[in-house]
């Protein structure tokens, strides 16, 4: 298979390869903050997020000199994220994925006009029953769920990074959709 | 959820993944079935409250922090760079080792087999009262004299 994937980006992979260290900076600049919100949402826990987000990026620093331009970047860079959350996964079995509470006190909304202390309420309940449906889905389906419908990674990308084929890939975005859905459905239904 | 399409079909269409043809087919779908169309703007709306849910922001330290933990590693001496450091050091070892082995053995030979320097001595002695051809010119009388140190005279005179 001797396509490449060239994205817009493959001066400065180039360049990075080559050890320009204002390349790499900029390279993860660019990167840095959707492999740390992905891990966020994956783990539900910003510091175990922000420890796994910076092994990330070292390892990609490190291994880029094999990065042959075979996938997109973004999926082998997302696939490095996937291995270390599962290798922590492994490690701390008996973690549990419950709403920790660990995001309210940050404000990451997106900037907006200020809604109001009520429809600020509303909202942050909102956020946290869908963050609560998100952590009871299993691991599998956050992961392309997220990956779709919050990092918006292309399908193609996203089996690349988790080493699935297109179909599973298919089926398990429908699973978790649905699923996670119907987890919503009461909460959507409220007068 | 009609038997014309299958189920993941509505995930892929909200996601612009189906051919116009297929995308047209659901869309007709839509029109006749609540439960489907229910269905679809449930995942809408589920990816608008992701997406609103909104995205925590990269701690501003991040990237500096790894960059200057990576260039750290580059510079410390791995394992291989030790042994590498090493080599550097056992390379003119070896060479001047090898430099005194050749002198010690230029200068001090060892001693030769007496066997053999006795041969040697018989031989060159034969060889000189011999005139003519050689008389080890045949492989019978090289090996007769390798034997017995003396040199077999010609054909048959010593039987
Ligand atoms: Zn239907």
């Amino acid at each position: 298979m001797g396509m490449e994937y060239t994205d817009d980006q493959y001066e400065l992979i180039k360049a990075s390869q080559a050890g320009d260290s204002k390349a790499m900076a900029s390279l993860l600049e660019a990167h840095a903050p959707s492999v740390y919100a992905f891990l966020c949402h994956l783990s539900n826990d910003s510091v175990l997020a922000e420890d796994l987000a910076q092994e990330t990026m070292l390892r990609c620093l490190q291994s880029l000199k094999y990065y042959k331009f075979r996938a997109p970047f973004r999926a082998w860079l997302f696939r490095i994220a996937v291995n270390l959350f599962r290798d922590h996964r492994r490690r701390m079995t008996v973690r549990k994925y419950t709403r920790s509470g660990n995001f309210e006190d940050e404000q990451y909304h997106p900037p907006s006009t200020d809604p109001g202390p009520h429809l600020q309420a509303e909202r942050n309940e909102r956020k946290a029953v869908l963050q609560q449906a998100l952590g009871e889905l299993a691991p599998n389906l956050r992961m392309v769920i997220i990956m779709r419908d919050l990092q918006e990674l292309s399908y193609e990308e996203i089996a690349q990074s988790l080493k699935w084929r297109m179909g599973t890939v298919k089926s398990r975005l429908f699973r978790a959709r649905k699923e996670l859905a119907e987890k919503m459905r009461p909460f959507w239904e409220e007068p | 959820m009609s038997k014309s399409h299958g189920p993941e079909q509505l995930s892929l269409f909200i996601d612009g993944m189906l051919t116009e043809k297929e995308a047209h087919h659901i869309e007709k779908h839509l029109e006749e079935c609540a439960a489907c169309r229910r269905q679809a703007q449930e995942m809408r709306r589920l990816r608008n409250d992701l997406v609103e849910f909104g995205v925590p922001p990269l701690p501003a330290y991040l990237v500096h922090k790894v960059l200057r933990k990576y260039q750290a590693l580059q510079q410390q001496p791995s394992f291989w760079n030790s042994f590498d450091f090493f080599t550097k050091i056992l390379r003119p070892v070896t060479l001047v080792l090898a430099i005194a082995g050749f002198l010690v053995l230029w200068f001090y030979p060892p001693a030769p087999d007496p066997l053999v320097s006795e041969a040697a001595r018989k031989y060159t002695l034969i060889f000189e009262s011999t005139p003519g051809d050689s008389i080890l010119s045949t492989d019978d009388q090289a090996l007769n004299f390798a034997l017995n140190m003396r040199p077999a005279t010609t054909t048959g005179e010593n039987k």
